[in-house]
């Protein structure tokens, strides 16, 4: 072995000074990383034939970039700090900065391994050395996802030989929707017009998580099950999930629905929510997320004493695109008797009319409707308040300060449950009886569906912006959005948690989460976020392995299954179900194991 | 100053609405359907008891007579 020695330049790191060193000597970059003799050969560190990406260290920032001059089209400059700046530039420029007098340090962005296996080794996916633990690969099994939109041109949706892994979707976006077969995707995707696109990147990102092919060393929980997909309006989800299976046909399938809303009891009864319980069966499973509503305040319950008056206050958010709304509907059971006030701003007090009838009131900015029936699936009392602005842009003085005050006459069980329809349609403020249990979102009450909550797998990540970390999250621990149970009649939802957050899997190009410089890592179409949806379909996934195993599992055993090898900690505390992990932490070699 | 209504505000928009509509106890499938039907409406049979339905308001508010009507609500990525 022939021996090289040279200095560190001062205030570069090892790895510049090796870079520049091959700039001066014509080393390969393999040479002069090794010459160093212990740093890691960092390939993208020289970007282009001279291109170096640094960090640099300066106290007087804007004085140096200043003096920088003139820069070629290639090189970029962006400030970080007071004190530091990001910059991709020639070996020349890095030299001048080494050089200036005003610069504290100067080093090569390192390329961080990405941790991708951390959701894989969370759930036992595989073993520190990446190798699968499990023998299925969920062939011969439908994942069906319901979705934003699907980049079908990503290769976590090809097989090896580059073949779409899709069998059919539907595209519920038009005035009716339409159908595409694999043949007719591949040929919309070769051609441009990209049927099923995805412009929000969400349902690709979910879909590649639970099925995704192996791609820049990320690998779906499933990789050898195919897709069945809709591009969902997300109104007619009921109706996606009735395709999916009817094109399944007698192969298991299991559906994934990372989305959900709070319009309704929370207790099973509502339509979509049967419509789950009768389509699941043998073979026929939906995993559905529980949803971010737990820091939300969308939700107060508790149970009110006779003649006990509470009274609480509530904000209209605005919304990024048309007017604000805020829908509140409110439950309680028929052997109790509420009375209730909706109190403007200004302090006008409009009263809940009896069982039966709805008021609707009017002004120059807003329509108000206020009602109150049986809502017989449930046999509960329902009233429903909606607030409905005609501005674009309303004053805060007539968004902020609703009143809503809520008053026992007499009780026997005395129970209260209100929800806003969903996040950015009503926010109580801090009161007693503003609760983050019971924020699982609908349909994921539905009794036959494995509801799916969150925790943390990692903290750190890369993207496009650099290396990325979430200092307010713990690894193990719930994520902090992640929605408990358990649902307004008391069931046990969440079933199960699963790595959420922070997940990379697959980018798609495009979309509006390519833009998002901290999330995405555009050279290598990943995609890094968080979310009970991306929990969901590592459950998903894990499902479609177990029906490999055992094509006829029922929804109830896939639940005592996943329940019974569930990994508990020090995060979880108490062995069995809890409101925030369901049973615990999903256990992907325990559950296939265990059929 | 609020103006009250007794009554609901009268439908003025003639658009169609989407509902999952279930028989009630006492009508079929069939029923159902011949009666939506009947008024122009777009009707998917989903699974026995749940049809998809899209209809104007009137003639989702007529169809409770002989069946549950539930508007489909969106619903939000997680």
């Amino acid at each position: 072995m022939e021996k090289t020695s040279f200095k560190v330049i001062e205030k570069a790191s090892m790895s510049l000074s090796t870079v520049l060193r091959r700039q001066t000597k014509k080393l390969p970059p393999t040479f002069a990383s090794l010459s160093t003799g212990f740093i890691s050969f960092t390939p993208d560190i020289v970007k282009k034939e001279d291109l170096v990406s640094v960090l640099v260290e300066t106290t007087l920032l804007d004085k140096v970039l200043g003096d920088l001059g003139d820069l070629r089209a290639e090189e970029r400059v962006v400030p970080l700090s007071e004190t530091l700046f990001s910059a991709l530039v020639t070996l020349s420029t890095a030299s001048q900065l080494l050089k200036d007098v005003r610069v504290q340090r100067v080093q090569t962005k390192k390329d961080h391994q990405l941790h991708l296996d951390a959701t894989a080794t969370d759930v036992t996916l595989v073993d520190a050395t990446s190798t699968r633990l499990v023998a299925e690969t969920g062939k011969d099994v439908f994942i069906g996802i319901v979705d934003s939109g699907f980049d079908l041109s990503h290769p976590m949706f090809r097989d090896s030989t580059g073949k779409l892994r899709v069998e059919g979707l539907l595209d519920q976006n038009g005035a009716a929707p339409v159908e595409f077969t694999r043949a007719q995707l591949e040929t919309g995707w070769a051609n441009g017009t990209n049927p099923g696109k995805d412009e929000d990147g969400h349902g690709t990102h979910v879909s590649s998580i639970a099925g995704g092919t192996k791609f820049n060393g990320f690998e779906g929980i499933a990789p050898d099950a195919r897709f069945l997909l809709v591009k969902t309006n997300f109104r007619d989800t009921a109706d996606a999930v009735k395709w999916i299976f009817t094109k399944a046909g007698s192969k298991p399938c299991v559906i994934n629905m990372s989305l959900g809303m709070h319009f309704g009891a929370h207790d099973g009864s509502s339509a979509e929510e049967l419509l789950i319980d009768q389509l699941s069966g043998p073979g026929k499973i939906v995993v559905i997320s529980a949803g971010n509503e737990r820091e939300k305040n969308l939700h107060l319950g508790g149970r009110f004493l006779p003649n006990e008056t509470q009274s609480v206050i509530f904000d209209v958010p605005r919304r990024p695109q048309g007017e604000p709304q805020a829908f509140l509907t409110m439950w309680y059971e028929p052997v109790d008797t509420f009375s209730f006030a909706l109190i403007t701003p200004t302090g006008q007090e409009l009263a809940v009319p009896a069982i039966g009838n709805v008021d609707t009131f009017s002004s120059s900015s807003l329509d108000i409707e206020i009602g109150r029936q049986i809502y017989a699936p449930s046999n509960l009392i329902q009233v429903q308040i909606s607030l409905s602005y005609r501005s674009l842009s309303p004053a805060l003085s007539i968004l902020n300060g609703w009143g809503l005050r809520m008053k026992c006459d007499t009780a026997a069980i005395g129970r209260l449950d209100a929800w806003f329809a969903n996040d950015g349609f009503g926010r109580f403020r801090p009161h007693i009886l503003v609760e983050p249990m019971r924020t699982i979102g609908m349909s994921a009450t539905a009794r036959a569906c494995i509801a799916v909550a969150s925790h943390v797998s990692k903290s750190e990540w890369i993207s496009d912006d650099g290396a990325q970390q979430d200092l307010s999250v713990l690894v193990g621990r719930t994520s902090p959005f992640s929605s408990q149970g358990p649902t307004r009649d008391g069931r046990q939802k969440p079933d199960i948690s699963a790595p959420g957050q922070h997940l990379t899997a697959a980018l798609a190009s495009g979309s509006k989460s390519a833009t998002i410089g901290e999330r995405a890592l555009t050279a290598k179409r990943l995609l890094t976020i968080e979310g009970t949806s991306m929990a969901a379909p590592v459950v998903t996934g894990i499902v479609a392995l177990m029906l490999q195993k055992k094509k006829t599992l029922k929804p109830d055993q896939v639940r005592e299954i996943l329940a019974a090898s569930a990994k508990t900690d020090s995060h979880i505390g108490t062995v069995g179900w809890n409101p925030t992990y369901g049973h615990g932490k999903v256990d992907i070699q325990k559950a296939i194991a265990s059929i | 100053m609020w103006m009250k209504k007794t009554e609901p505000a009268a439908t003025t928009r003639d658009d169609l609405v989407a509902a999952i509509v279930m028989p009630l106890m006492g009508h079929t499938d069939e029923q159902v359907i011949e009666f939506l039907s009947d008024q122009n409406a777009e009707v998917d049979r989903l699974s026995q008891g749940f049809l998809s339905v899209k209809a104007t308001r009137q003639t989702l508010k007529n169809v409770e007579a002989i069946a549950r009507v539930e508007l489909k609500i969106a619903k939000q990525m997680h």
